[in-house]
């Protein structure tokens, strides 16, 4: 009797000992393009894969961002885009994607009047994110030949707004619907959408890893990545309760927002996860030839400067 | 089917409904207008409420904005002194209540090699300490914020959108910002003043027209910066309140809003019909007063429901007024009602009621009176009519019991002549007649039609009868007996009536008949083997007419089983009701077919029967006199 007794506290305590902890970071804010992760931590789908996963934030005027996290050792795993992700890769950064959260790019640039094309852009001051897009700025203007005066910023809406610029760069998920709620609507003539340019189409958010901690915690990292895949799935089931949960994230980290656009955010959000070639969402990883052609037309507009393959980067 | 209410009660009923109808109308029109009226001067009054706040507001906020103009001016003086610049951005809070921080931000490489210069004070929210900083680092990028960024590209003042300022005391905030240049007018600096705009919510919540009226400022951008409540909106924007709510026309006061507009629109406020008036501050921003329709106009409503209360006692008193005076005007038509019924029951004396006024119910009972009067005259001349007619109708029942006397009842039984007559006067006495009597074994008859009917025609009769008798009875021969009987009627017949006659004599024992024809319809003989015919007469003029005329006789030989068949005219000319006579003919198809009735009783019996069979019933229009004779 003694010695079960002593046996089950020792499979207790092992268990205890092995629930890794692992710190999370998010591209941005909290806000409800990050449901899935919410809704895993609280409904407990990391606790029963046997993690112990911290969700950490940046701040929104800070410059630092997910990557130098996970690069300095902040974090284990951070949300980042393809794009930056292959030039950190490019650049040396032994990182990883072990996730892909969605297969369409949801950048647009939104004209304080019609705009039908970049061209129509050239000359003009478009405001974009202090921090990254500088050479998907690049790689822009070098397509379609023109000369955009790009204004870095923390606040693309208020400056759009306060009509500082011509037009502004945004995500479909997010500023777009924060311009559309300040300026009681923007008509679609106004907005030029990436997906709609082959060259630009890159899919976005995605999970990283640095490639040491990959080798190292290759099964925590697929635990983790199962649990937010499950959360995801929930929260495109149970869009309330996903927002529900989100709020309190948000409030918790003073977040000014309102309902209204973390909704439409999050169903903006799911529906980039909806995959082209079946229709349905899933989370599948970038196919290797969509990929190589993203490399090259990095390469080809000197957004990078070496190749990255992809078996050393999708895992 | 008819209505079982009461005249009065009708009429009460019809004024109750034309006064309710018509005060109705009135009350819809006056509370449509006076809502109106209402309406418009709840607009104007929350449009004067919101030009105060919105000037108190911009006073405050023009007092911020000529302190950070005024800083302005004195930097460029003491651009050498880093001391004196921190002094007066720690002076500018220290001395403005409403200021909670404010900065001078250098622009990049001020000071050669140093990337950030930007001396900041601030008032710490526990200890109201105002408290002095470098502001700008690697992590607080100042170049980039709002408050730096934007006025240096729009070269002009701006207020920033509001914020939460997380380190400042979890305080709601805006800042004002003032562009700096050079003498070759490069930007220098970026001079700021903070405002916390908590106070903008206590101010706005204290505008409150009425209970659930509401005041709200909003940002360039649609954010609510002050509310009553403003907790539950935060990092809300109209518009998306209005996309939460559902509420569509919101939404467009936020458009006009965010636009700079100044009106009035109505709008769904948690499904009350409500108005919003709005107008522009002078920096972009813009405020609202809401105020619900219903309470505007909540003590119009009850002052009209006061109004309609009122005016329903007003109208049941009216009613009851209507209703019993109505009824006591109209209570003598009840009386001429039992009165008319009384008298319709023959009781011609019944009392009127008693009526003093000479309008319609006056002259409804004179009309009465008059009515009662002609009734009793026209009864009591009946009266007289009827005892008349009874005492005539007694008198001719006399007349008639009188003629038919006078004519033969009993018929000779002989073995040598079978007679018999009969007469029908068509009314109570008529105008035919015939006679018969024996005399020396001779037979003496006449059959006749006087002209006429009736009394005067009975009394034609009686006289030709007579007449007849007397002068028959003297043995004379028939054209001698028609010719005396014409000359002692047509004496003093002034009248001009006349009397058609046939008579004759039989010799019973020879069968020879002398006979003459006085104007009247030929007579049938039927011979014994029983054929009939009319009997060939010389025709004579009716007696009466001219006296004196020449009549002429003749003469017939009868054998034995011989059979005479006299008859006035009310037999063939007896009518059906379509007007068709029996005739002649018939008359005499029944003579030959009657040829074996042997009585002559029977024969006469027949031939009325004949006739009135042929009528079929239709009344008989004409006396009928038949007499048969069997030799």
């Amino acid at each position: 009797m003694k010695l079960r007794v002593l046996f089950t506290a020792l499979v207790l305590h092992t268990a205890l000992a092995s629930a890794q902890k692992l710190t999370f970071v998010p591209q941005w804010t909290p806000q409800s393009q990050f449901a899935g992760f919410y809704v895993a931590k609280e409904k407990g789908f990391y606790s029963d894969e046997g993690i112990d996963v911290v969700i950490r934030h940046v701040t929104a005027n800070s410059n630092e961002t997910p990557m130098d996290i996970l690069l300095s050792g902040g974090a284990q795993i951070v949300g980042q885009q393809l794009f930056q992700s292959i030039q950190h890769r490019s650049g040396g950064d032994r990182i990883v994607n072990v996730m892909q959260l969605t297969h369409k790019n949801g950048l647009c640039c939104v004209g304080r009047g019609p705009v039908a094309s970049f061209k129509d852009l050239d000359g003009k001051r478009v405001c974009k994110w202090l921090i990254g897009y500088a050479e998907i700025c690049e790689m822009l203007e070098k397509m379609e030949n023109v000369n955009i005066d790009w204004q870095p910023c923390f606040s693309l809406v208020n400056l759009y707004v306060s009509g500082a610029v011509d037009a502004s760069l945004c995500y479909s998920y997010s500023e777009l619907l924060q311009l559309d709620l300040a300026m009681g609507g923007i008509p679609e003539e106004n907005i030029i959408r990436f997906s709609d340019y082959p060259t630009l189409n890159i899919p976005e958010d995605g999970l990283y890893v640095t490639e040491q901690y990959y080798k190292a915690n290759r099964e925590t990292v697929e635990k983790f990545v199962r649990a937010s895949r499950r959360g995801w799935d929930y929260a495109r089931e149970h869009i309330d309760e996903a927002l529900e949960i989100s709020w309190k994230y948000m409030m918790e980290n003073n977040i000014v927002t309102n309902h209204t656009q973390e909704r439409r955010m999050l169903e903006e959000y799911l529906s980039l996860q909806v995959n082209p070639r079946t229709g349905k969402p899933d989370y599948a990883p970038v196919s290797q030839e969509g990929f190589k052609a993203i490399v090259a037309g990095m390469l080809d507009k000197g957004a990078i400067q070496n190749s990255v393959e992809y078996k050393d980067f999708v895992k | 089917m008819t209505s079982s209410k009461s005249f009065s009660k009708r009429l009460s009923m019809f004024v109750l409904l034309f006064t309710s109808l018509l005060f109705l109308i009135s009350i819809f029109i006056a509370a449509v207008s006076s809502h109106k009226l209402i309406a418009e001067e709840a607009t104007r009054s929350a449009t004067n409420m919101l030009d105060a706040v919105n000037n108190e507001v911009q006073r405050k906020l023009q007092d911020i904005e000529s302190s950070v103009r005024n800083l302005s001016w004195v930097i460029k003086d003491n651009l050498d002194d880093d001391q004196a610049l921190y002094h007066l951005t720690e002076r500018m809070v220290r001395e403005n209540a409403d200021i909670s921080g404010c900065a001078i931000a250098f622009r990049d490489g001020f000071h050669e090699g140093e990337h950030f210069f930007s001396p900041y004070s601030y008032r710490d929210a526990d200890t109201e300490a105002v408290l002095t900083m470098q502001l700008g680092n690697d992590s607080y990028d100042y170049f980039f914020m709002d408050w730096y960024l934007i006025p240096s590209l729009l070269k002009k003042p701006y207020w920033s959108e509001p914020y939460f300022d997380e380190g400042g005391g979890q305080q709601f905030m805006t800042t004002y910002s003032v562009p700096v240049y050079d003498a070759d007018d490069s930007l220098l600096a970026v001079v700021t003043a903070d405002l916390n705009i908590d106070w903008l919510s206590e101010t706005v919540s204290q505008i409150k027209p009425y209970g659930n009226s509401h005041m709200f400022l909003i940002g360039r951008n649609g954010q609510f910066l002050a509310l009553e409540n403003m907790d539950a909106l935060k990092g809300n924007s109209i518009y998306s309140a209005a996309l939460q709510m559902g509420n569509d026309e919101l939404a467009e006061i936020g458009r006009c809003m965010v636009h700079g507009e100044k009106g009035m629109k109505r709008f769904m406020d948690d499904g009350k019909l409500s108005f919003a008036v709005y107008g522009p501050l002078d920096n972009g921003w813009s405020s609202a007063i809401t105020c619900q329709y219903k309470e505007v106009l909540e003590r119009t409503s009850k002052m009209h429901l006061i109004l309609i209360l009122i005016a329903a006692i007003g109208l049941f008193i009216l009613f009851l007024l209507c209703y019993f005076t109505i009824r006591k005007l109209t209570s003598p038509l009840v009386e001429f009602s039992h009165a008319a019924k009384n008298i319709a029951q023959g009781n011609f004396n019944t009392r009127l009621p008693n009526y003093r006024y000479d309008d319609e119910i006056g002259k409804l009972r004179s009309s009465f009176e008059y009515m009662q009067k002609s009734l009793n005259e026209y009864i009591q001349e009946l009266k007289t009519t009827t005892s008349e007619k009874q005492r005539f109708e007694s008198e001719l029942n006399i007349a008639r019991s009188i003629q038919m006397h006078m004519v033969p009842h009993t018929f000779p039984k002989r073995d040598d002549l079978d007679i018999y007559a009969m007469m029908q006067p068509a009314r109570e006495v008529g105008g035919d007649l015939y006679d018969f009597f024996i005399k020396d074994g001779k037979l003496y008859f006449a059959v006749g039609d006087v002209s006429g009917k009736g009394v005067p025609a009975s009394m034609f009769m009686a006289i030709t009868r007579s007449a007849f008798r007397f002068i028959a009875g003297l043995g004379l021969p028939m054209d001698e007996v028609l010719s005396k009987i014409n000359d002692s009627v047509s004496d003093g017949n002034d009248s001009g009536m006349f009397v058609t006659m046939f008579t004759g004599c039989l010799d019973l024992a020879t069968g020879h008949v002398e006979y003459c024809n006085g104007g009247h319809n030929r007579i049938v003989v039927v011979t014994p083997d029983g054929s009939p015919s009319f009997l060939d007469e010389t025709p004579n003029l009716a007696i009466g007419l001219f006296e004196g005329f020449p009549f002429r006789k003749q003469q017939l030989e009868l054998a034995r089983g011989s059979r005479l068949v006299l008859y006035t005219d009310g037999v063939t000319e007896a009518e059906t009701a379509e007007k068709s006579q029996y005739g002649d003919a018939a008359l005499l198809d029944w003579a030959g077919k009657a040829a074996g009735i042997t009585s002559a009783r029977d024969a006469a019996e027949d031939l009325m029967a004949s006739v009135r069979t042929f009528t079929g019933g239709n009344e008989q229009n004409d006396d009928i006199t038949i007499m048969i004779i069997n030799f």
